[in-house]
């Protein structure tokens, strides 16, 4: 079929996208439209003594001015964690957090939101907000999580000593310490996983609109989950029920995880349009999404490796710091848990002794950014097999061979109580090894020395744990005989628009053309939960598998009763219902048009065709793959140059290979970013952020990159009824530590045996130095 | 401070429009004229998000001012396609799934027209230079770079 | 942006006359590059922008007796396609390539980039070791002196609140004289200099470096000559050797500063290497066209 499942079908939603129909949230302006903007703190840690809003009030055009007071007069609430250790069955209790709307008494992080200004236009707004006057006493402020837990630190909250929120660890101590003490070899890495964010080109925002007539405000909002947005805003914020606001995401350009929460700015724009009864909009300057969007990784790791003297792992131990920012809000602990869950990776380890401390500081708060916890679980590990292949003389791919989990060991539970259910890691190995031209390195190696230039090649073996939670999708035919899926996912750039369609037709037998997508709208989508770790194929492909499978049933009911036969001898394939051993047939089209007859049905068929189908990830399903970088280094100022790049991933039953292409190839470069460029640096003593425009914070540029080679290795997932594995990460999770240790390959025939990230020229250029100062 | 009548033409279509000094020429395209095709992503001229054509020349909508552009030529991408038939870019863009979430796409579409313009028979580095103005997060610009290179291939043999 | 006037004068005259009339509350639009982005950050708008581009002095690269005279408001995209900046002057298009990006480059003008005077503009460094001169018009007419002159401070030069800069001239004996110009940034695209480096001399007679210049940006507060390398060099033998002392001594002459950017000793690093590879480049650009 040509639409069906694994074809490389095309894009419904570009034709839109690439004529300048789309419609993203600063796209939309209403009747009457005002325009928030925020004032923002302007240092890192402070107490508000006063805050003066006359001469703004009297500024022209002028609407509305709010503060924290006023938030607190009007009994909003402020936002806090999904969820802490101790809400998920983990009796470790740690400080919860409040984020509140605007601030109330204290700042703790530059960015913070202190005062709403609406105005006529958005030059009155900008003009006005710049009259706030906010006088603070400066309090000293820590940006670092290894600072925060020193005794003596400054204390972002009284009630959490040392900063600590919390602290996890997972495993048996005792037993990996006896480990450590009986090794042949110990291998120990130092790492610090730097804070970044997601600088989605589409920057957040939002205009709420408020209905005299119904009482119901209106949301838009840039947001990866909708309903996320209503239930945190509805319950957290204006303690109503959900059915007073509506939330409605058109199209999202981009957030990978970053636009997967709720921000104060989407309750001040509810807010603010419920007070002046007239539409309320607020786009950030980038600058200002720099500064208060939350941000992502952060952790800092002591981590030790023990193997016995063939090179197989005896024990991972490691001990690490998260730096959660100022508070810990929405999902923020999902990069902090999920990092312990991963550690063991693809290796058959006998025993593991990992932790980490959610560190509060005077930065944004961290939430999860592609891949949330599992490129730091993953660069740890490869770091350490990387750094013991070396030290041991053990080729890195011989190394890993010994150690990775078979093929025939699947279903294998790890350590923390993951079960992998499928992987052919030493074949996807062998497979990318392949495809690199492994042989041909020293040639090439050669080459780039005759130029002055240092070659070297970096291997990282990947697994990313993807889908979680539960969600629901709806196929409802209309009494044409066209079909609408209703998802509960949240398409943001992953092209759900054309794939889940393409199921929906091959499932069905149906044509494209007569099949309609929903999504993003709290009216028309009764329940989702949007889209983030990678899990809308998984649970929303599965639960639209579930909602065809109603279909088919019911299907056959209709079918029976108009050709006359029993139920049970109606046959559904390729698209129609057969009577079994007859040439009586109907389409799907056919059956659901008579679903909508005026009369003549049984009752207990009720009117209309319509599936819903839910499905849980109990089990996440686990993506792996293998890639491979390959890097020049100029020997005289330290510049990289990432010259080659090939990824062999297994994310299960492929839907659509140009899209599944397209997600690796764009996690790649989000992970080349974090490797070389891309690090929001703040000033360890006032906490001002010093990378705070894209002239600063590098992201990679079109000839930042090579071409990439792509290839799958398609195993089935088991735990899922469609048989794939999330899409959305393993780019990014496996790409830093391939560019990471290719640099380390080239550099160790001058001694250089660690690199900070991003390796900058400079720094570079400086472990050279260093390493030649030591010898 | 007294608004200025500019008079352009914009995708063939002779345009009046007011406007304040004040208002950058994306400023003007997208509020008062609601062209919203050309987006905003970083006003500072860093993303390529507001690229334009201004009598040919590519530019930032977002670093010229709309009393600038009196007289002018524009091109923005509404008037890329011929009606309902998609530019040769555009369509390659589609064969080639160029885009994720497509906030960048339009600025890429018309930084790459340019190109091509400019330079009919790219090399993968040529175009990878040419697009270096405009940033997209989502693709890695693998399928773009493709994409364009089939593009011109296809407009050499046309 | 807050709001200010908007004038678009056509000739010099009445560009200097709008700023008598309006100076110090004016400011003057070029590309935009720069400005317009400063304009949009900045709560200090002036009350009227005065767009020099219709200017046609202010256009235009063609050979005079006196040189090569470059307008100010040539952009680097036409600086690029200049058939006789390509065949006399390469390394002034490898510096235009530097600039930003396509849409950049295309609005971008030599003038603004020089004007602005950031210690890590892309255009100074080969103009520096060009010896160029900028011509400047003002109440009193218009003046001419040497582009080093006309570099004073970090965002600062000597022009007054009247007066503006008409064109760049590079003299008629440097029309052709061998230049290198290299970039270093984190990255290609719209990447911000750590070091800029240009490098130009002829070959006298028994391959002597005659007449060196050397050019470096983002290592002191303006754009500066290493002229203690260039006394070095002068007269001596063209060797790799020599070059590389002289990039050696170059490191001496600089100013640098550690930021969140880079730090000094990097700077210096840079230098050393940078100037090095100018001056081969330069030296091969000479072994190529003869």
């Amino acid at each position: 079929m040509q639409h069906g499942i694994g074809q490389p079908v095309t894009r419904t939603e570009d034709p839109r996208l690439l004529t300048g129909r789309g419609i993203y949230v600063d796209d939309i302006t209403l009747p009457n439209q005002a325009y928030a903007v925020i004032v923002y703190s302007t240092i890192a840690h402070g107490i508000i003594k006063s805050i003066d809003t006359e001469a703004a009030s009297a500024a022209p055009g002028v609407l509305l001015i709010l503060t924290g007071e006023d938030a607190k007069a009007d009994g909003l609430g402020g936002f806090g964690p999904a969820f802490m250790p101790e809400d998920v069955g983990i009796p470790v209790p740690g400080h919860r957090t409040s984020r509140p709307i605007l601030a109330q008494g204290k700042v703790r992080h530059l960015g913070e939101r202190v005062a709403l200004v609406v105005a006529e236009t958005a030059h009155q707004a900008m003009d006005a907000a710049e009259l706030v006057e906010v006088d603070y006493e400066t309090l000293p402020a820590v940006t670092t999580a290894v600072e925060a837990v020193k005794d003596g630190a400054p204390q972002v909250y009284d009630e959490a000593a040392n900063n600590t929120s919390f602290a996890l660890r997972m495993g048996n101590g005792e037993a990996v310490a006896a480990a450590f003490e009986s090794a042949a070899h110990t291998t120990k890495v130092s790492i610090y996983n730097n804070r970044l964010t997601a600088n989605s080109m589409e920057p957040r925002g939002s205009n709420a609109t408020y209905d005299r007539a119904s009482g119901e405000t209106t949301l838009y909002v840039s947001t990866q989950n909708p309903h996320g947005v209503r239930e945190e805003l509805s319950g957290h914020i204006f303690h109503e029920p959900e059915t007073k606001l509506r939330v409605i995401a058109r199209d999202v350009g981009g957030g990978f995880g970053m636009k997967g929460g709720v921000y104060p700015e989407e309750a001040l724009v509810v807010w603010a349009t419920r007070k002046i009864q007239r539409p309320v909009k607020w786009t950030p300057s980038r600058t200002e999404s720099l500064m208060s969007d939350d941000q992502g990784r952060d952790q800092t790791v002591e981590a030790e490796l023990a193997l016995d003297a063939d090179g197989k792992i005896l024990a991972l131990r490691w001990a690490a710091l998260n730096n959660v920012g100022a508070y810990i809000v929405g999902a923020a602990n999902v990069p902090v848990m999920f990092s312990l869950r991963l550690a063991q990776t693809v290796y058959a380890i006998p025993e593991i002794d990992v932790g980490t401390k959610a560190v509060f500081t005077n930065v944004p708060p961290t939430t999860p950014y592609r891949g949330a916890g599992r490129p730091e679980a993953v660069y740890i590990m490869e770091r350490l097999m990387d750094t013991a292949a070396h030290e041991m003389g053990i080729d890195p791919v011989e190394l890993r061979r010994k150690n990775l989990i078979a093929a025939d060991a699947m279903p294998f539970t790890t350590h923390t109580h993951y079960v992998y259910d499928s992987g052919e890691f030493d074949a996807t190995m062998s497979q990318c090894v392949a495809a690199a031209d492994w042989d041909g390195f020293e040639k090439r190696k050669a080459e780039s020395e005759a130029n002055g230039r240092w070659r070297g090649r970096g291997l990282a073996y990947y697994i990313d744990d993807t889908g979680i939670f539960n969600d629901r999708m709806e196929l409802r035919f209309d009494p044409s005989g066209s079909v609408t899926i209703v998802a509960g996912t949240f398409s943001h750039g992953q092209g759900h628009e054309t794939t889940y369609p393409q199921m929906v037709s091959d499932w069905l037998g149906v044509d494209a053309d007569n099949i309609r997508f929903i999504q993003g709208d709290t009216a028309a989508v009764s329940f989702g939960r949007g889209s983030y770790a990678s899990r809308s194929m998984i649970v929303g492909g599965s639960a639209l598998r579930y909602a065809a499978d109603e279909i088919i049933e019911k299907g056959k009911k209709f079918a029976a009763h108009v050709m006359e036969a029993s139920p049970a001898d109606i046959e559904f394939a390729d698209g129609k219902f057969v009577v079994a051993g007859t040439d009586k047939q109907m389409s799907m089209t056919e059956v659901a048009q008579w679903a909508y007859h005026p009369a003549g049905l049984p009752p207990e068929l009720g009117i209309g065709l319509e599936g819903v189908g839910g499905f849980a990830a109990t089990s996440p399903s686990f993506p792996n793959g293998c890639h491979i970088s390959e890097v020049e280094i100029d020997q005289e100022t330290g510049k990289v140059y990432l010259d080659r790049f090939v990824a062999v991933d297994d994310m299960g039953i492929v839907m659509n290979t140009l899209l599944a292409h397209g997600q690796v190839q764009g996690g790649v470069g989000q992970g080349v970013g974090q490797a070389l460029l891309e690090d929001l640096q703040y000033d360890p003593d006032s906490g001002q952020l010093l990378t705070g425009s894209f002239l600063d914070y590098c992201m990679p540029r079109a000839d930042d990159l090579p071409s990439m080679e792509i290839e799958m290795n398609e195993v089935p997932c088991t735990s899922n009824p469609i048989g794939v594995k999330g899409a959305g990460e393993g780019g990014t999770v496996g790409a830093t530590p391939a560019v990471i240790i290719a640099i380390l390959d080239a550099l160790r025939s001058e001694g250089v045996n660690d690199i900070p990230m991003p390796a900058t020229p400079e720094r570079i250029w400086q472990a050279l130095a260093d390493a030649k100062k030591a010898a | 401070m007294a608004k200025h009548h500019i008079q352009t033409t914009i995708n063939g279509d002779e345009v009046d429009v007011l406007c304040e000094p004040s208002q950058s020429l994306l400023d003007v395209l997208r509020d008062e004229l609601h062209l919203t095709g050309t987006k905003e992503g970083c006003a500072t001229g860093d993303c390529g998000a507001c690229s334009v054509t201004i009598d040919g020349r590519l530019v930032c909508a977002c670093l010229v001012l709309g009393v600038e552009v009196n007289g002018a030529k524009i091109e923005t991408i509404e008037g890329m396609a011929d009606g309902e038939n998609l530019h040769i870019l555009q369509s390659k863009f589609i064969e080639h799934v160029a885009l994720q979430c497509g906030i960048c796409t339009p600025g890429l579409l018309i930084a790459a027209k340019s190109l091509l313009e400019e330079n009919p028979d790219p090399t993968e580095e040529e175009v990878r230079y040419g697009l270096a103005g405009n940033l997209c997060r989502c693709t890695g610009y693998q399928k773009v770079v493709e994409a364009v290179l089939d593009a011109a291939s296809e407009l050499r043999g046309a | 942006m807050r709001a200010f006037d908007y004038i678009a004068p056509d000739s010099t005259e009445s560009v200097v006359a709008a700023l008598a009339a309006h100076s110090p509350n004016a400011r003057l639009l070029g590309g935009g590059t720069d400005l317009i982005v400063d304009l949009k950050h900045t709560s200090n708008t002036p009350k009227v922008l005065v767009d020099v581009s219709q200017v046609e002095d202010f256009h235009g690269i063609e050979m005079t007796d006196r040189g090569l005279r470059i307008g100010s408001m040539v952009t680097h995209t036409e600086i690029m396609k200049s058939e006789i900046i390509q065949k006399e002057l390469p390394a002034m298009v490898d510096a235009a390539h530097t600039v930003g990006a396509v849409q950049t480059r295309n609005l971008g003008t030599l003038g603004g980039n020089l004007v602005t005077c950031v210690p890590s503009m892309d255009s100074g460094p080969t103009l520096l070791a060009l010896d160029a001169l900028v011509t400047i018009a003002g109440p009193k007419g218009s003046r001419q002196i040497t582009l080093e002159e006309f570099f004073v401070g970090p965002r600062k030069t000597c022009l007054e609140p009247d007066e503006v800069l008409v064109d760049i001239i590079i003299p008629k004996e440097n029309v052709g004289k061998p230049t290198h110009f290299l970039k270093f940034g984190l990255r290609k695209g719209q990447a911000l200099a750590l070091v800029n480096a240009a490098a130009s001399f002829h070959v006298g007679d028994g391959n002597i470096f005659s007449a060196p210049r050397i050019a470096l940006g983002a290592v002191a507060p303006v754009v500066m000559r290493a002229t203690k390398a260039e006394d070095f060099l002068a007269g001596k033998e063209i060797t790799e050797a020599n070059m590389a002392e002289a990039g050696e001594i170059a490191v001496t002459e600089i100013k640098p500063i550690t930021d969140f950017r880079a730090s000094k000793e990097y700077r210096r690093e840079l230098v050393a290497v940078f100037t090095r590879r100018c001056l081969a480049g330069a030296y091969a650009l000479h072994q190529s066209r003869a």
